[in-house]
């Protein structure tokens, strides 16, 4: 009959805090996990396009870092060993960029979704379709991009790649942003409207007979500003249409130059002007 | 006829003797099993165990942090879901507002929709400027 030793179940009772520990520790994991998930708000699909497009950069970055040191080294020793890493170091460098410019028209292409276009006048289905197209082609020049050979290839490769950027990329980027950026402001325009016209029903009807003056200064500011919108609102269209369909930017120093401060600084106040009728009533 | 009765007699007692005589079964006993046999050593040096401040302390806070987890989560799936939208206050009025109340809050709910549109207008072109890379290659 075997007899349980008192040493031995010292040594198991002894051992039971680890275990109790480590079972403790899984379950505070399980518990921590389990009641995280409740509070993780989940990224809209615009951060999540700028989140990549942020990581594509940093990617970017290690990428350059590479490629110069590798050029550098290059440059100096001239080897069959150093070339070789050259091109390596390029040619992925290369593809980086095509992942940046990628990433880039998805970002700007999630912004067009925050806004009614409605009443732009402009079709964003249309708009979607054309960074679609870009992205494709970005797409291919990447694949062409991964089947290149030489150093020598490579310096061909980024001046197709410069030009495409420069005829094709950018100036797809630069037309949707500003046509988004009109989307943005016509759809503010007519929810101005609308509420201006539905204080103003809400207003005459229940103004203070005294107050009917301030009433009519109300209407009088309301016409103003929308008239003064509307102008704004039609040279910024005329200035969007009269973009040149072969649009070409440098793409050594690219910047988007749609100004739109004037019309905006005009939706500032409007809130106020809304609300000034209704503490009256 | 006695001889004939006799063979008869003597092929019952044949077969009498052909079957086998029946075997009584034999009863069926359990084998008893002995106790285990306590060692008071044993015993002793498990109470003095659970004497041991240090291991009561660890087995009680253990318990009490699985009592504890166990009841958060009991009470988090029973939590009904928040409300965030506030309940609407029925305010007693001298006069009857019903219509004008409806449109006042479709106003004030329209207004701040808009204050928000408007609040986002810093999202604009200049938010996303193009990217910069460098495409001048020569080696």
């Amino acid at each position: 009959m075997p007899v349980l030793k008192a040493d031995s179940l010292q040594s198991t009772v002894y051992s039971i805090p680890k275990k109790i520990l480590l079972s403790l520790f899984t379950l505070l994991l399980v518990t921590t996990v389990s009641g995280q998930k409740s509070v993780v708000i989940s990224a809209t699909p615009l951060e999540q396009a700028k989140q990549d497009y942020a990581f594509q950069i940093i990617k970017y970055n290690e990428t350059h870092k590479k490629y110069a040191a590798a050029k550098n080294n290059y440059m100096a020793f001239k080897t069959a060993a150093a070339k070789n890493e050259a091109f390596i170091q390029t040619q992925q460098y290369i593809v980086q960029v095509h992942n940046v410019y990628k990433t880039y028209l998805l970002v700007i292409n999630e912004r067009s979704n925050l806004y009614d276009w409605g009443t732009s006048g402009f079709s964003k289905d249309e708009e979607h379709k054309l960074i679609q197209e870009e992205i494709k082609n970005l797409e291919d020049l990447r694949n062409e991009a991964t089947k290149l050979t030489t150093l020598e290839e490579t310096v061909a490769h980024a001046q197709k790649l410069k030009d495409q950027a420069s005829k094709k990329t950018f100036p797809t980027a630069y037309k949707l942003l500003a046509r988004t950026d009109y989307a943005q402001l016509t759809e503010l325009e007519y929810l101005f409207g609308q509420n201006a016209q539905k204080i103003d029903e809400f207003a005459t009807e229940n103004i203070p007979e005294n107050d009917s003056a301030l009433l009519l200064n109300w209407q009088t500011a309301i016409s103003n500003t929308k008239a003064a919108i509307r102008k704004d609102m039609d040279a910024k269209k005329i200035e969007i249409s009269a973009l040149a369909p072969n649009l070409v930017f440098n793409s050594d120093n690219v910047t988007f130059d749609f100004k739109t401060m004037s019309q905006r600084s005009l939706f500032t106040p409007t809130v106020g002007l809304l609300k000034e009728i209704l503490n009256l009533l | 006829m006695n001889d004939e009765s006799n063979m008869m007699e003597g092929d019952i007692l044949k077969e009498e003797a052909l079957t086998e005589p029946v075997k009584k079964p034999e009863p069926i006993t359990i084998p008893k099993k002995s106790l285990p046999k306590i060692d008071p050593a044993v015993i002793k040096t498990k109470i003095l165990l659970f004497r041991k401040p240090k291991l009561i302390t660890v087995i009680v806070v253990f318990l009490l942090v699985i009592l504890s987890f166990s009841l958060l989560i009991v009470l988090d799936v029973k939590r009904p879901k928040e409300d965030i939208v506030n309940p609407d206050v029925v305010i007693a009025s001298p006069k009857s507002t019903s219509a004008p109340d409806k449109v006042e809050t479709e106003i004030e709910k329209n207004l701040r929709t808009y204050e928000e549109k408007v609040k986002n207008l810093d999202d604009s072109i200049g938010s996303y400027p193009p990217p910069k890379v460098d495409l001048d290659f020569e080696f």
